[in-house]
């Protein structure tokens, strides 16, 4: 344990000196400087509605109490053929053309056109609840059950700070673990482990301890200047400290199968991007297919997010922990094997 | 031309060797099919509802012309089912009402859109002296493949400056580097030799990006000359970052730097308003994605597109005659 504690205490020594410990602290603040100074705390999400009105004055009256109502922005266009041109121009709108055919009002609502069955249906029938519910003795038919528990809403702001955890901290150090071993290789004093008494798995881990030191500091220091006291800091270091040293290890047993950086840079390359896609759950979680439930960076993004909630679920969060904690031991124990097989090749 | 060559050839060469090209090639190709796959899955997402299987069916099958509908046996299923980290809401008779089950923290809507259904159930009952349907402008286009598309793309420009970067790290660390101030090959030379391969293998990459996720009607002769004007943005990130860095781990470090100003450029691209656009002129990343968008969209002219690669191609130039005695000094 004593030659562990040394070689780590070379590799920080090493690193501190190197510009990798100051990138990521100048990545940290530059990421810090971005949320609290560009990124709204949440994004207006107010829709806009471009519609043409072919009514007589008389009838306007009542639309201009239903533009007044309604949540969205409603902009008044001059023509239908106007309404279409603007919505060729802005591909997140909608339009509404309101025409009167003898005593019947026609409502035509435009979309853009990629717009799923499911969406159209939902959207006619919540334009047409706007008429039910104004009926005089309409009652809806719903109650509701909130489930204990968390019930909170992340600011859009804190919603990006789970992406940074688990794409910067926790698998970004898979680069940087694998340049270390590859410069290790390059310059031959990896071969020198073959005749010095550290063992190769105390070698490995004292790099996994030089990205999880690194981690820690990046991530902490965000979560202090953008989360303040809303975070639990505790689950917050074993998920962190879990996650980097799973990523870290997932680096290694890369880089165990290529004999430099440029060979493995590839795989690396898709790995960090194929880690990305489940960050489209995280933001459509409605949207949540088995593929991407099967990736690492899917538990680990939910896991950071209850974090941030007052009554999150830590167990939820735990049980993380200890699935990367299982899984980091037995590719740390498959890479190790690999590595003493490989050493001097 | 011919020490250009020898250059190129070398690096192929030793690419060969750990089939490098052969994977660089094939990763935005897999990228993209990833990116298929997944477009139908998010475009066919409204919410997910879990109810009890002695629900009416009548209801059941109304619910399923708006949502995603899961059957389970118990009222407890349907709790430890809506708990879970993704987004579903459960539904329940009770007496004569239904009771919609939720953590209250499901994306914003999905309450009120399940909420919506479940009292139209019963829309027959209400007639109104109006019609309501439903057109669109003819866009059929969605939004996640053309910015999914556009996003990758970007990226496989970034990776073939990360391949530059990486050689010349190499170099400087086998110190081959200084072999060239006593071979014939100009500095000059050695630049282009080097940046030759980062620069074409992005262009296949594109291309195929584009081929795989369906883009077939564009201009592919506007993506080819874009995709040029883009490579040199792979340019500017490999030498940069490869002459600053002596070995490959403040490299890679630096790299990761680089992705503020790619993100930063296409998000804020995709959601700034008109007002802050001019922040991202600096950025050939925005005048990339911008020129790509425009292609994608059907909408580029070949106006537009040579403006948007005069532009990057200007501020590559820019770039390398601020660093011109950087880079000299690197190379020495």
């Amino acid at each position: 344990m004593k030659k562990l504690w040394f070689c780590f205490k070379k590799d920080i020594a090493l690193a501190m000196k190197s510009w990798y410990i100051y990138t990521e602290l100048i990545m940290a603040f530059v990421f810090i400087i971005i949320l609290l100074f560009i990124v709204p705390e949440n994004f207006d999400s107010t829709r806009t509605i471009y519609a043409y009105f072919d009514l007589k004055p008389a009838e306007m009256n009542r639309i201009d109490e239903f533009i007044n109502e309604s949540e969205d922005k409603i902009i008044l266009l001059d023509s239908r053929s106007d309404v279409i041109n603007i919505l060729r121009e802005e591909k997140s709108s909608i339009g509404m053309v309101v025409t009167k055919q003898y005593r019947r009002l026609d409502y035509e609502i435009i979309l853009q056109g990629f717009e799923n069955e499911k969406l159209k249906t939902l959207m006619k029938t919540d334009f047409l609840m706007h008429f039910i519910e104004e009926t005089p003795h309409y009652e809806s038919i719903v109650t509701s059950t909130t489930l204990m528990g968390n019930n909170q809403k992340l600011s859009d702001r804190l919603n990006m700070l789970p992406i940074f955890l688990t794409m910067n901290a926790s698998f970004m150090g898979l680069f940087i673990i694998a340049s270390y071993i590859f410069l290790d290789k390059e310059r031959g004093t990896i071969r020198a482990l073959a005749v010095t008494p550290l063992p190769i798995w105390q070698y490995l881990l004292s790099k996994v301890g030089l990205i999880v030191v690194s981690g820690l500091l990046s991530s902490f220091i965000t979560a202090i200047f953008v989360a303040g006291t809303n975070v639990n800091y505790i689950g917050l270091f074993f998920l962190l400290v879990t996650t980097n040293i799973f990523g870290s290890v997932l680096g290694l047993f890369i880089t165990s199968f290529f004999k430099d950086m440029a060979s493995a840079m590839g795989w690396m390359y898709s790995v960090i991007i194929l880690l990305m896609f489940p960050s489209f759950s995280y933001y459509m979680p409605a949207f949540s297919p088995l593929a991407l439930r099967l990736l690492p960076s899917y538990p680990m993004l939910f896991a950071y997010k209850e974090l941030f909630f007052e009554h999150g679920n830590i167990s939820y969060v735990y049980n993380v922990c200890l699935m990367f904690s299982v899984l980091s031991i037995i590719i740390f124990l498959i890479t190790n094997k690999r590595f003493k097989e490989t050493l001097t090749i | 031309m011919k020490r250009i060559l020898a250059i190129v050839g070398r690096d192929i060469t030793s690419g060969k060797r750990d089939f490098i090209y052969a994977y660089i090639m094939i990763v935005p190709f897999v990228m993209a099919l990833i990116l298929k796959a997944i477009i139908p899955g998010v475009d066919t997402t409204t919410i997910n509802v879990a109810v009890l299987d002695t629900l009416e069916p009548q209801l059941i099958e109304y619910l399923d012309e708006f949502a995603k509908v899961k059957e389970f046996e118990t009222i407890q299923d349907i709790r430890v089912r809506v708990s879970k980290t993704d987004d579903y809401l459960g539904l329940v008779k009770k007496n004569d009402k239904y009771n919609i089950i939720s953590q209250n923290n499901e994306s914003e809507g999905s309450y009120d859109f399940l909420e919506l259904i479940v009292n139209s159930y019963q829309k027959d009952l209400y007639i109104f002296p109006i019609d309501i349907k439903i057109t669109d402008s003819g866009w059929k286009l969605h939004p996640l493949k053309q910015q999914g598309a556009n996003f990758l793309i970007i990226f496989t420009t970034v990776f073939g400056g990360m391949l530059i970067l990486l050689s010349l790290v190499e170099e400087k660390m086998s110190n081959t580097l200084s072999a060239i101030n006593v071979s014939p090959t100009s500095k000059f030379e050695f630049i282009i030799g080097k940046s030759i391969l980062g620069l074409t293998i992005p262009i296949v990459g594109i291309i195929g990006i584009l081929l795989i996720v369906g883009f077939e009607g564009i201009n592919y002769l506007m993506v080819i000359v874009v995709s040029i004007s883009l490579s040199f943005i792979s340019m500017i990130i490999g030498f940069v970052i490869g002459i600053m860095n002596d070995e490959p781990i403040s490299a890679i470090a630096s790299m990761k730097m680089i992705f503020i100003p790619v993100m930063g450029s296409i998000f804020g691209a995709m959601y700034l308003s008109e007002k802050f656009i001019p922040l991202l002129y600096w950025s050939p990343f925005y005048w990339a994605y911008e020129a790509m968008n425009s292609i994608i969209l059907n909408e580029a002219t070949w106006p537009m597109i040579f403006k948007d690669c005069i532009i990057i191609t200007f501020i590559t130039v820019l770039v390398f005659i601020m660093l011109k005695n950087r880079i000299k000094r690197g190379l020495n």
